[in-house]
């Protein structure tokens, strides 16, 4: 398939469904096991980088993500979760990129319920008031998000991706997706950006990271006001991205940067070299995925 | 027999296995023996050999000290001629300015080299890093990624990797079994490289601590939270008789002090130390650090059941350790208080 133009797109692409697991998804690394979290990635970012219309519908491509998402309906679990080691195995939290993608390929009303009443349960751990007044700790580990394994604590990219899933799914005024963007607000690193969620510990500032910053931004985005929390995490990506090649941080931190109209003129080129670095790994697939969900024309459409 | 990660590369070895995993009825086994093994630990007949050598600076030769020490402990090239050779840095975030965060990609050049010239049949890099999920950030970052291109090792990213089950044999924590990442049967040698350096939680992360970063983010989380809910002292026992590494190669030309593992400051301290028992290898490491093993919970609790951490149970190779003590500042906090020698 030949995207507009003989443009890097075309080629990530045509990689990307060259290393799709058999007989059905992707794995995080070649001959690896199908996995949730790689087969929803190259989906979407196959559906990011589409034809406007027509074609594309009896092409390759759209057969194989529709083959994909009845596949994850395949594997959800009884409780409604999709499992992140192998596909029905291990902890649910790639369960909202599942959703995602559900949402983006229309229909399939019966998984998407039960991975929204399964995501509405799911939630982290919290703890007390008189915790939240140690220094140690920097956030209010009073507000409850998504961890990333039943029963542990809350952290930043599984209460991004939970909310993107739920605003996705029209829940976006839903208490536990507002006080998911609570959370997310409180995790904020003073000087700008995210991590993972900690913003300091024993009074130290933490380090931000690109790509929980791009998930944060998408996810505050369309439901919360450009604040100066917004606005320095939005520099921050600015500052920072030009020098970073590496797929999945530069992925996520253009899509944030695209939800927040920030994204700078010369993003195209990142993505590209990013592309040529890329190419040819055996863990290229979850890599080309987010490289052509940050690059495609519906990149940000498919989290809103 | 009670759970070691002392080397087993002296039993007999087949072409088609590679590593050796406690699994099904084996394990449930070797379970009841580690419980019996609690109720009474004494390292009095354990002992290990602990190499130290001076290295000043990551522009010296680094490839002589290694290969000098790890001879001297034994490790030689009849130990690892054929073997599929794993080595696991300490990787924990992605930063630039903060080099002493990270093992030196010129150490782990130097030992990939060392194996190489002792005939290895492969060597390979692999971590599954804490604190962010994208490799390719953390070695683009670290410094370790031009490296990695430059002698043509392969990385592999233990995070995302495929996942098999052991049983918890040693039980610290209540969890009943580990998930490992497949990429741990394809190495006949493990070799734990961590950076020396003070944590705000543990005390100290070195040797032990750093097999953290074997376990699958995709089943632990990041930065691995089951373990830290399940009890990072406890947490590091049980991982270390699950994996059973074979050797360390501590990084401690520069190590961390303060606020580790990630905020501290760097301290200069011009040491390599190697061993094929962790537990013996972090007591000194330790001992270097000013700081008291017997005071860190899970390295006094690793006496007798993991390897010995007494200095008289302890052969020391190379440089002798006092001289060359230092007193890594700790964090000024109540429970690091009583950590000092």
């Amino acid at each position: 398939m030949v995207d507009r133009g003989e443009d890097w797109r075309s080629a990530a692409r045509g990689e990307l469904l060259g290393l799709r697991s058999r007989p059905r998804g992707w794995g995080y690394r070649k001959g690896a096991s199908p996995a949730v979290e790689p087969t929803c990635l190259a989906c979407l970012g196959l559906l990011a980088t589409r034809r406007p219309a027509g074609p594309e519908s009896r092409d390759e491509a759209a057969a194989i993500v529709a083959d994909a998402a009845d596949w994850l309906a395949d594997v959800q679990r009884p409780d409604g979760s999709l499992g992140a080691a192998g596909a029905s195995s291990g902890p649910g939290w790639p369960t909202p990129l599942g959703l995602l993608l559900w949402r983006a390929c229309g229909g399939r009303e019966g998984p998407r319920r039960r991975g929204v009443e399964w995501l509405l349960r799911e939630q982290g751990e919290s703890w007390t008031s008189t915790t939240h007044a140690s220094p140690v700790l920097g956030h209010d580990p009073r507000i409850v998000g998504w961890p990333w394994v039943d029963g542990t604590h809350s952290w930043l990219e599984p209460t991004a991706t939970a909310v993107l899933a739920l605003r996705a799914a029209g829940l976006g005024a839903h208490p536990r997706c507002v006080e998911g963007l609570r959370l997310i607000l409180d995790r904020a690193i003073e000087a700008g950006g995210w991590n993972y969620g900690n913003k300091s510990a024993f009074g130290n500032a933490l380090r931000p990271q690109p790509a929980p910053t791009g998930l944060a931004l998408l996810a505050l985005a369309r439901q919360n006001a450009r604040t100066a929390i917004v606005d320095r995490a939005i520099r921050y990506l600015q500052e920072v991205l030009p020098g970073i090649r590496a797929c999945s941080s530069l992925g996520w931190g253009l899509l944030g940067l695209r939800a927040w109209d920030s994204a700078p003129a010369e993003a195209d080129r990142w993505l590209a070299e990013a592309f040529q670095h890329a190419s040819g790994r055996p863990d290229a697939a979850p890599k080309l995925a987010l490289l052509l969900l940050a690059g495609g024309d519906h990149g940000t459409d498919l989290f809103e | 027999m009670e759970p070691t990660c002392s080397s087993d590369a002296g039993a007999p070895e087949t072409n088609v296995k590679r590593r050796r995993f406690l699994v099904g009825a084996g394990a449930v086994a070797a379970a009841g023996l580690g419980l019996k093994s609690f109720r009474t630990f004494d390292e009095s007949a354990r002992r290990a050999e602990v190499f130290i050598a001076k290295a000043d600076s990551y522009d010296a030769n680094l490839e002589e000290p290694i290969r000098a020490g790890l001879s001297a402990l034994g490790f030689g090239p009849s130990r690892v001629a054929g073997k599929s050779v794993l080595l696991k840095p300490n990787l924990v975030e992605p930063t630039r300015e903060a080099p002493h965060v990270n093992t030196h990609p010129a150490l782990i050049r130097a030992a990939a080299a060392v194996f190489r010239g002792w005939r290895a049949r492969e060597v390979f890099v692999a971590e599954g890093q804490g604190h962010c999920r994208d490799s390719e950030l953390v070695l683009e970052q670290s410094g370790l990624e031009p490296v990695l291109d430059e002698e043509r090792l392969e990385f592999v990213d233990l995070n995302h990797d495929d996942v098999f089950f052991v049983a918890n044999t040693l039980r610290f924590t209540n969890m009943e079994r580990l998930g490992l990442p497949s990429m741990l049967r394809r190495a006949d040698l493990i070799v734990s490289m961590p950076k020396m350096k003070t944590h705000h939680w543990a005390g100290v992360t070195l040797a032990m601590k750093n097999l953290f970063g074997v376990m699958p983010g995709v089943y632990y989380g990041w930065p691995k939270n089951v373990l830290h809910f399940a009890g990072i002292p406890g947490s590091i026992l049980d991982v270390n008789a699950a994996v059973r590494p074979h050797l360390a190669i501590v990084d401690g030309i520069v190590g961390m002090e303060g606020d580790g593992p990630i905020m501290g400051t760097p301290r200069h301290a011009g040491l390599l130390v190697m061993g094929t028992n962790l537990p013996a290898v972090d007591a000194t490491s330790a001992r270097l650090m000013g700081i008291d093993p017997w005071r860190v919970s899970y390295l006094a609790a690793a006496s007798g059941r993991l390897g010995p951490i007494a200095e008289r149970h302890i052969v020391q190779r190379g440089e002798p350790v006092q001289p060359l003590v230092q007193n890594f500042q700790l964090l000024d906090h109540p429970s690091l208080a009583g950590l000092r020698i």
